[in-house]
């Protein structure tokens, strides 16, 4: 369909776009990418008023490390993460994320942040950073905050965000030795979908012992999810096929899928049950 | 009308597509792009009900909205039905809607966006009624709401048997096929096997979306560009729902139409834009589908019901078939009852059944239409029909390869319906898939969840008798070649093929022969692009329009060359004297110039050939479905087969299905242009991998549940196998009667793949799939079934 009628801005500092939003907190909407923004216009699901950009802020397109942490800047694309050579190495699991994501033009365009800020279950990103511990810094009238991303997801296609802010930057810690990761995803399709379920896993071990897990799921509840029952399970034990067995079936107990034109609720459940163990048992084969 | 042995310099080469260089750089105009100044856009309101009762349409609120110039509904229409043979649709529904998407209304505006807001505008009060989805259902002597109720007084083009049965009075076609005694064929019978397969419904997914710009002009005139791939059908329908005369309508298709395989033969907005353009002031008025209209109320594949019942013997021979096929027709015939027609043929192209006998029913469902789809009925029936083989060689422990060389018709032999089969491969086409899928290794099964098999199919198409197809073939001063016909170039290669016939015909380069823009108020008659026909009928009427033009310089330049055109030849544009080539000129010294005005012809106007190829068919028994035994035996044109082998892996954990390898294999008389033809074979591997696997319009009470192309999952390049297991064989069984002895093939390229699959899935895991597409959830529900079997 055609797009409706709306303002647009490309406001030049972050100060600029809140206040825009705050002007008209109902019926304005932040843009980056655009991406998802300009779909649910076409289908009619949202009609904003004003569309503000934030693509035209400068100073926020960059992917960084520090010691401690990887920073990615809010209009930082999907193709800029992935050229990024310590998200490469380090961080395995989100360049695995994001390189299955639709096509290569898509990724082009849209960005990490405008991808989690949209709350959909099936994000790839967003189940990586879950995994990964990531922070969110946010950006509203009245200043930052910073909001642990075990925080930002509140209910289907919601985020803790409000109307009138506006994520910075994503940070990342950096993790020490003795770790192996993986995201494994499952579609219906080779390209151009999005999950029905995917699996992000990262396992800590010392002298053959487990001393971590994480767990994160997409497309397999209402939001990307931790399964806390599963990594506890892990947690304490050799990592073997008796062990990664038990907890990928925690997992599938634990979360609750919803049906879709896509998939059974059912079916994913059963995704979530295979992928979990792929991905842990690779995750176990890449530590070091 | 050529000689097969002689050495060709353009027919059977890799030339280059004539819109190649256009699409590439993207310089290539299809109707989509093009936009005039005044124009306007139109957008459909669209019914929200599967069934009801029209109670008031208040357009008064879209009237008022700034930048609205027309609203129109059914009383500001002609009061005509058109269809295609079965006249049924109103341009706009007329007292009642009988599918969810109906045009109901339509609006021009300024924009697009305010004819949508001026759609959302209209208020329609509606009043339901009983509404039918399910084919079984509608297809009862009493069925609890009849969808056309006026059928029995429909104006009905008559082939076949009579079509509107009071027993069956959602039934809008019915076809039958008679031969032997089926009772007597299970009685010499080892094996029995009865199963229904079905298919959902599928969607064409072209790349450029349904559009048009529709101009009725001051003068009464009224000129159309459109996405079509039929322009004289689209003429003629445009005329009768207009009821305006073929020579005050002009259609015009762009060189480059974004795919079409059978969803762009009807019309689709065309007639209604025109009554937008004199209502809105006799303004242009543009509109371009959706791509949700475009997936879902355009035109879908036809579900299709289908129980075959056969009887095999010990050594594979197959003695009896018997058939019901019930066709899921949508709420209008469009072609419904002639893809149910063509597919009744289907399985006997294939094989020999002594003793055959099948119904085939096509209902109106509240459902949206289905029309033609690449195949014509032949996938669906095919699917069926190669499950069911590998299901009858299992129930008699037999090859599967040898089961169809045991039954494959052979060369002139007659088919169960009367009809003689010229240009038949049958054990050919085996042989080259099965050493073609031998030569990517053999099969390795290995444990862990990936299970591997391998499968096999055959398939067959008919090409659509009678046919028609006009050329024109003009010779320009410089001696240059134009081709005049309307046969439109899709995206399938044809205007390339038609070009390397004539250009083998004057010995000139591909270069040097053009074809022109379709434009039905300059180029002839064609009857359309579908039933792979375009390189057989319009490749003939192209052959025998260059004959004419040569016939016209031998007569020009024999006046000139004091020789008799007998005593003469033409090659490269050199007129010549057969015995003495050094006596020779050249054509373009037949024109003329006088001072500065460019050159003339002195006689007869300009260099034209004409000709029209015509393929005349028998008169068929509508009791007996047969060919009358009248010496031409003849249903259809020509019947072009194809076999593919596959291997898959089969995921036991998550029911995935993976096209692994390929061996895909087509007769096709002649390759005029075998790049072309390979490249029509790999596209039609992701085609049929679609529909075996993934592609399926989902429909709820008349609602379609996913259209958009991030739900219907129609396959991407990533899907497919890697190039390096994917290999294409032609086979070329000369078509007697074909330019340069060539066929059409596409279509048949397509149906191998599902069954294949089918075949291979039940090879690598043991579980039989009846319904297409096999998606992942299906395949796991059928290996749950079998565990708890076992
Ligand atoms: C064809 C297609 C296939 C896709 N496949 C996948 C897939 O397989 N996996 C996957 O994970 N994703 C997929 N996506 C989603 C895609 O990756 C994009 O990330 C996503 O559409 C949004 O990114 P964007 O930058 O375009 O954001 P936009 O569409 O511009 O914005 C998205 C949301 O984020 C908000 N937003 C944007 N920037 C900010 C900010 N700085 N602060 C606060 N809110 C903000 C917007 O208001 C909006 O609500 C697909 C998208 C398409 C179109």
């Amino acid at each position: 369909m055609a797009l409706p009628v709306f303002d647009y801005l490309a406001p030049k500092s972050i100060e600029e776009a809140c206040a825009a939003l705050q002007s008209k907190p109902d019926t304005s909407k932040l843009i980056a990418g655009g991406q998802s923004v300009l779909r649910v216009m076409k289908f009619r699901i949202m009609a904003p008023e004003l569309l503000v950009d934030v693509k035209a802020i400068p100073g926020l397109r960059y992917v960084e490390e520090e010691p401690d942490v990887l920073r990615i800047g809010a209009t930082a694309t999907q193709t800029d993460v992935l050229r990024s050579e310590i998200v490469r190495t380090e961080f395995p699991l989100l360049f695995e994320a994001i390189s299955r994501i639709a096509t290569t033009a898509v990724r082009n365009t849209a960005t990490i942040v405008g991808n989690i800020c949209v709350g959909h279950t099936a994000s790839d990103p967003s189940a990586a950073l879950l995994a990964l511990d990531a922070i969110l810094v946010v950006v509203g009238t009245t200043g930052e905050r910073v909001v642990p991303i075990s925080e930002f997801f509140v209910g289907h296609m919601t985020t803790s965000l409000d109307a009138t802010e506006l994520v910075r930057e994503i940070r990342i810690p950096r993790r020490k030795g003795n770790l192996g990761m993986a995201y494994l995803a499952h579609a219906g399709r080779a390209a151009m979908e999005t999950p029905l379920v995917a699996a992000g896993a990262i396992l800590s071990v010392r002298d053959g012992v487990c001393t971590g897990a994480t767990i994160a799921l997409a497309g397999a509840d209402e939001t990307p999810i931790r399964v806390g029952r599963a990594e506890e399970a892990l947690v304490g034990t050799r990592i073997d096929d008796r062990t990664i067995l038990q907890a990928s079936s925690i997992a599938a107990e634990d979360c609750s899928p919803d049906t879709d034109v896509y998939a059974s609720g059912e079916y994913r459940r059963r995704l979530v049950a295979v992928y979990v163990r792929d991905a842990l048992r690779t995750a176990a084969s890449r530590v070091q | 009308m050529n000689n097969p042995t002689e050495e060709f310099s353009v027919v059977g080469k890799n030339v280059i597509r004539e819109e190649g260089p256009g699409k590439v750089t993207g310089f290539g105009k299809y109707a989509i792009d093009i936009e005039f100044p005044r124009m306007l856009w139109a957008k459909v309101k669209r019914s929200t009900r599967p069934h009801a009762k029209i109670l008031n349409v208040d357009i008064s609120r879209a009237q008022a909205l700034p930048g609205v110039h027309a609203v129109v509904v059914d009383k500001d229409c002609p009061q005509t039905l058109f269809g295609f043979g079965c006249y049924d649709e109103p341009l706009l529904a007329r007292d009642k809607v009988r599918y969810i998407g109906e045009p109901v209304a339509a609006v021009a505006a300024d924009s697009e966006a305010i004819a949508e807001m001026a759609c959302d505008l209209i208020e329609v009060d509606y009043e339901d009624l009983p509404a039918i989805f399910d084919p079984w259902e509608a297809f009862g002597a009493n069925p609890k709401t009849l969808i056309h109720e006026n059928q029995a007084n429909y104006r009905r083009v008559p082939i076949g048997p009579v079509q509107y049965d009071a027993k069956h009075p959602n039934a809008f076609g019915y076809y039958r096929i008679r031969t032997g005694e089926v009772s007597k064929g299970f009685e010499e019978a080892d094996a029995i096997i009865e199963k229904t397969y079905s298919n959902a419904m599928m969607a064409h997914a072209t790349m450029e979306r349904h559009n048009c710009i529709s101009h009725w002009g001051a003068d009464d005139n009224i000129t159309v560009w459109s996405s079509s791939q039929a322009a004289y059908p689209l003429l003629n329908q445009i005329s009768e729902a207009l009821d305006v005369p073929h020579s005050r309508i002009r259609v015009i298709i762009p060189k480059y139409v974004g795919g079409g395989f059978g969803g762009k033969i009807e019309m689709k907005a065309e007639g209604l834009c025109a009554v937008l353009s004199r209502a809105a002031g006799y303004r242009p008025i543009k509109i371009i589908y959706t791509r949700e209209e475009s997936l879902c109320w355009a035109g879908v594949q036809h579900p299709f019901e289908m129980r075959i019942k056969s009887g095999v013997r010990k050594d594979g021979v197959i003695t009896a078939c018997e058939m019901f096929v019930l066709v899921n027709g949508g709420a209008y015939a469009q072609h419904g009852f002639l893809v149910t027609r063509q597919a009744s043929y289907g399985p006997l192209g294939s094989y020999r059944f002594p003793h055959f006998k099948l119904d085939n029913y096509v209902v109106y469902t509240n459902n949206p239409p289905g029309v033609a789809y690449r195949g014509f009925g032949n996938t669906q029936i095919h699917f069926a029909l190669e499950s069911h083989i590998d299901e009858l060689a299992h129930a008699i422990g037999m090859d599967t390869y040898e089961i169809r060389r045991r039954n494959v018709l052979h060369e002139n032999e007659i088919n169960a319906a009367g009809e003689i089969q010229h240009s038949v491969a049958g054990a050919e086409l085996l042989d080259e898939i099965k050493s073609g899928l031998e030569r990517h290794g053999p099969l390795e099964r290995v444990d862990g969840p990936w299970r591997r098999g391998r499968g096999i199919a055959f398939a067959n198409k008919d090409s659509v008798a009678p046919s028609a197809s006009s050329a024109i073939v003009k010779i320009h001063n410089d001696e240059t070649v134009e081709i005049r016909h309307s046969a439109g170039n899709i995206g399938q290669g044809s205007s390339t093929t038609l070009i390397q016939i004539a250009a083998e015909f004057f010995k000139v380069t591909p270069e040097r022969v053009r074809t022109a823009e379709v434009d039905t108020w300059v180029t002839p008659y064609d009857q359309l692009t579908g039933s792979s026909r375009l390189t057989f009928a319009a490749g003939n009427a192209v052959l025998m329009a260059c004959e004419d033009v040569k016939r016209q310089v031998l007569k020009m330049a024999s006046e000139l060359m004091q020789a008799t055109p007998e005593e003469l030849e033409l090659a490269d544009m050199n007129v010549f004297v057969r015995d003495n080539p050094a006596r020779l000129m050249r054509v373009r010294d037949l024109f003329r110039t006088v001072f500065f005005t460019g050159s003339f012809l002195p006689a007869g106007g300009e260099l034209l050939g004409k000709a029209t190829f015509t393929v005349p068919s028998s008169k068929i028994d509508p009791e007996t479905g047969h060919a009358a035994n009248d010496g031409l035996r003849k249903i259809f044109s020509f019947c072009t087969r194809a076999a593919q082998a596959v291997e898959v892996a089969v995921n036991i954990e998550t029911g995935q299905v993976k096209l692994e390898k390929i061996a895909i294999a087509n007769d096709l008389g002649k390759a005029i242009n075998p790049m072309s033809c390979e490249g029509q074979m790999h596209a039609a591997i992701s085609m049929g991998l679609g529909q075996a696997i993934s592609e399926e319009l989902q429909i709820s009470e008349g609602s379609i549940l996913n259209g958009d192309f991030s739900s219907y999952r129609f396959l991407t390049a990533k899907d497919a196998p890697s190039n390096e297991y994917v290999s294409t064989h032609i086979v070329e069984i000369p078509q007697f009667d074909g330019p340069y002895q060539a066929k059409g093939f596409s279509e048949a390229t397509t149906s191998p793949t599902a069954p294949a699959i089918a075949n291979a899935i039940f090879d690598a895991v043991g579980v039989r799939l009846r319904h297409m597409p096999m998606t992942p959830e299906r395949v796991l529900e059928a290996l749950d079934q079998l565990n708890t079997e076992n």
